[in-house]
């Protein structure tokens, strides 16, 4: 069962937009890091879910769709926020002002859009309690790439 | 025997004739050029007299008094301003009470500043990086800013965390 189930990530993965067939090498940095990332969720679902490979499978475009949009809300955030700065430090117009706080909190609405949005389409697909670990998944997930994240910018803290 | 009348008999002439001797008073009487100079003074000496009287005569008990009270307010003066800058030596007990009391709440003022002090950013409106999240913060599901340093990683950072992501797959989990 197990196999058939990493084969079918595999090849759902091989399949996706964002893991391309094309080398690392030749890929954007910023992509090859996004591919990884999604890789991480994968894996740490994969492990925490507990869930049959067809519920797996169902879930899975569904997580990279999830992980994929919070890059893209997360890269319009630190754009809304940069533009809120300059406006400031600039001594910008009340419009400019007011264009870059709508950004900025079109942003942040969509970050919570994106979960809800998540949950919304992976919740028919599991049980109670299956829904409980899903959310502990997401915090948990989340927790040991903010370790992860924080061993690689600061290498002496360790983990 | 003797000459005209010298410049003390002049003098003596001023005062009054009577106070020549009867030699010279008799010269004087004689002697036209003698006469013509005593003239010539006593105009003189009729003029001066009258100044003298013209200039009244200085109240010295007034002057005496107010050269007393001058010099009593020097003394006064000078006493206040020894004691301006040798009066708290002078008197050490509430002298040295309040400068103790000075230091020792200078002291507690220093400790409260130094204890509660929060050094502010001073660029926060021109650094474009987020501070990172604690790793306690507690949210309810995904960590907001996360991502947003994700996106905000160098080439090097970039290079590194996929490495790091690799291998957390790949080897134990650390839990």
């Amino acid at each position: 069962m197990k196999k058939l189930v990493a084969a079918f990530i595999a090849l759902q993965v091989a399949g996706t937009p964002v893991f391309s067939q094309q080398r690392p090498q030749q890929r954007p940095a910023r992509r090859v890091l996004q591919d990884a990332v999604l890789g991480f969720y994968v894996s740490e679902f994969q492990q925490q879910a507990e869930v049959s490979g067809e519920t797996f499978a169902k879930i899975l475009p569904f997580l990279q769709q999830f992980v994929q949009d919070r890059f893209e809300v997360s890269q319009r955030r630190i754009r809304a926020l940069n533009q809120l700065r300059q406006a400031i430090q600039r001594g910008g117009s009340d419009e400019d002002l007011k264009r870059a706080i709508r950004d900025f909190d079109a942003a942040d609405a969509d970050f919570q859009s994106n979960q809800e949005k998540f949950l919304s389409r992976v919740d028919p697909l599991l049980d109670a309690r299956q829904q409980a670990k899903l959310r502990i998944f997401q915090v948990m997930a989340d927790r040991r790439m903010r370790q992860l994240l924080t061993s690689v910018r600061n290498p002496n803290r360790g983990q | 025997m003797f000459g005209h009348l010298k410049a003390t008999d002049f003098i003596r002439l001023t005062e009054g004739i009577d106070h020549l001797p009867a030699k010279r008073r008799s010269h004087l009487e004689a002697c036209a050029r003698c006469r013509a100079a005593w003239m010539s003074l006593e105009s003189l000496h009729t003029e001066v007299s009258s100044i003298d009287d013209e200039v009244p005569e200085p109240d010295w008990e007034e002057f005496r008094s107010s050269v007393r009270d001058r010099l009593l307010s020097r003394s006064i003066q000078r006493e206040t301003a020894v004691r301006r800058w040798t009066g708290w030596a002078i008197r050490p007990a509430a002298a040295w009470a309040l400068s103790l009391l000075f230091v020792a709440g200078l002291a507690v003022l220093t400790v409260l500043w130094n204890s509660g002090k929060v050094v502010p950013s001073s660029n926060s409106f021109e650094t474009p990086v987020l501070e990172p999240a604690a790793e306690t913060t507690i949210e309810a599901g995904p960590e907001r800013a996360l991502f947003d340093e994700l996106v905000q990683l160098g080439d090097d950072e970039q290079q590194q965390l996929r490495q790091v992501l690799e291998a957390s797959q790949k080897g134990p989990r650390q839990k």
